[in-house]
């Protein structure tokens, strides 16, 4: 084998060619931007675009343009003003990821999740929310099936429901056809996908055109992803 | 599986011969206990094989390495270095996690089957990049299944604490490495003690005892009392043999038991004596 690795190593640990623009005009994914788009919507369905925008760093405006070519080419759906990757979740839960994409909500879950029986005041301390905040939002996700709400004297506990479980469980066959269905897309876009890595809740693959190639990590798993933050 | 010639003076044959090509060594030690100079040491003898070495610094930043390798003596490395057939890499932790997670699958696919000595130093910051514990086997396991594809890797790890190996940052990649180096640094006396001792090594004899060892300039580690040359015996394995033929058993078990003596020799059985074994084999098959 020719000599090189190092150099090779080090183009790969500095990620370079990652937000690079595949040469080729048409397939969605060929867009670095986009890409990235596609991956935040795979981690948290359903965000806002002032969100995403924000995480992102891009301009609204930009998360829109790029919103609307994955929508036409089918790469993403929508449920009222709700979008989502076309297959990765239940269309009939996009209200659920819609309430989720909310940082306060998904603080307030992730703080039950790491300690159950946890009370309102220490929620509020722990997420930086005021009590009344920590009520609403406790409601809410209650009315959701997320949280039980407990009396215990002058306190009011939070517990989390096996709800998120069970869906996530549920949703396995759908984000392994997902995965499936966009290795199929990325070869009829004339991007020669490449399997790298695959298990449950992530997918990992490069594709491109002759020498130039990208690599995206999807993640599949997003009744976790979507309230447990950005990575 | 092939030896190669690990550059630490001393060190081969407590290995048998050297470091397994294609496998993963870990280096545990405290401040001080020369952990960069046994990989650097490591990296420069592969060059000097014509190997390609790739030195991963997600701590101190190279320049600090290259110029402490030079005052070592060791100015060869500039030369390498401007072949480019040393590289420097500086990462954080987070981005060489980042990099395992996501570019080394593609990395693999592409260098597999390469020949290079990779040294990363120290891998302490990839555990720390993630506080869940089943990630970070996930993480270490990952990386040293697909780097060992690549080439010889060699990883040093920070000991906080006790000197005991027990720390939470040791015994996920203790686990899963090949080769478990300790280096037992105590700097509390007048004179500061050195010991090596190799925990494990798959698939290869490795001496059990602590070494000692001195950091000598341009020439870096070298282990005392070693001595290389002295033949090995196999007077317990012979003796075994011959037991084995005066004794009844099925001829298919003294056939599998004559072939599993073979290339065993007196180090291999340490304590053990003969005729002891030879019970204990006899009880197993007794009546089968």
């Amino acid at each position: 084998m020719a000599p090189g690795i190092g150099r090779a190593l080090a183009r790969a640990v500095r990620q370079e060619g990652l937000g690079e623009d595949l040469a080729i005009e048409g397939p969605s994914l060929a867009n670095a931007r986009r890409r990235q788009l596609f991956r935040y919507l795979c981690l948290r369905p359903c965000a806002r675009v002032g969100e995403i925008a924000r995480d992102l760093s891009y301009s609204q405006a930009t998360v829109r343009w790029h919103e609307w070519d994955l929508l036409e080419n089918g790469y993403v759906q929508i449920e009222g003003a709700r979008v989502f990757p076309a297959g990765l979740i239940d269309p009939e839960d996009a209200v659920l990821f819609a309430s989720l994409a909310a940082m306060g909500r998904a603080a307030v879950l992730a703080a039950t999740f790491a300690s159950p029986g946890t009370s309102y005041q220490e929620v509020a301390q722990h997420v930086d929310l005021t009590r009344q905040s920590v009520s609403k939002i406790a409601q809410e996700l209650s009315e959701y099936g997320l949280l039980n709400l407990v009396e215990d004297g002058r306190y009011r506990r939070l517990y989390p429901t096996d709800r998120l479980t069970k869906k996530r469980e549920g949703n396995r066959p759908r984000a392994a056809a997902f995965g499936d269905a966009l290795l199929r897309r990325l070869a009829d876009d004339g991007l020669s996908p490449e399997l790298l890595r695959r298990n449950e809740s992530a997918l990992l693959v490069r594709f491109g055109v002759g020498p130039q190639r990208v690599v995206l990590d999807l993640p599949l798993d997003p009744y976790v992803t979507a309230w447990q933050g950005i990575s | 599986m092939r030896k190669i010639r690990s550059g630490i003076y001393g060190l081969n044959p407590l290995l048998d011969g050297g470091v397994n090509e294609n496998s993963t060594t870990v280096v545990i030690g405290r401040s001080g206990a020369g952990k960069t100079t046994l990989a650097t040491q490591f990296i420069r003898r592969g060059l000097q094989e014509g190997q390609e070495g790739v030195f991963v610094s997600l701590d101190e930043n190279k320049e600090q390495i290259i110029r402490e390798a030079v005052e070592m003596g060791w100015s060869d490395i500039l030369e390498y270095l401007d072949d480019e057939l040393l590289v420097f890499i500086d990462a954080s932790g987070r981005e060489f996690s980042n990099f395992i997670r996501k570019e080394l699958p593609a990395f693999v696919a592409d260098w597999k089957g390469s020949n290079a000595r990779i040294v990363i130093d120290p891998l302490t910051p990839v555990l720390w990049s993630t506080k869940d514990l089943y990630e970070q086997r996930d993480l270490i396991g990952y990386m040293f299944k697909q780097t060992r594809k690549v080439g010889t890797v060699l990883c040093t790890l920070e000991e906080h604490g006790l000197a005991d190996l027990a720390g939470p940052e040791t015994v996920i990649p203790m686990y899963l490495a090949d080769c478990v180096v300790h280096l037992r640094f105590d700097s509390a006396g007048t004179a500061p003690s050195r010991l090596l001792q190799i925990v494990k090594c798959r698939n290869s004899r490795h001496s059990p005892g602590a070494h000692p060892y001195q950091i000598v300039r341009g020439l870096g580690i070298i282990l005392e009392g070693v001595d290389g040359r002295r033949p090995a015996t196999a007077k317990g394995p012979s003796q075994l043999r011959q037991m084995l033929l005066t004794r009844s058993m099925p001829k298919n078990v003294r056939d599998h038991l004559e072939k599993s003596l073979d290339g065993l020799t007196d180090e291999d059985f340490r304590t053990l004596k003969p005729e002891q074994v030879l019970e204990l084999i006899l009880q197993e098959y007794q009546g089968t």
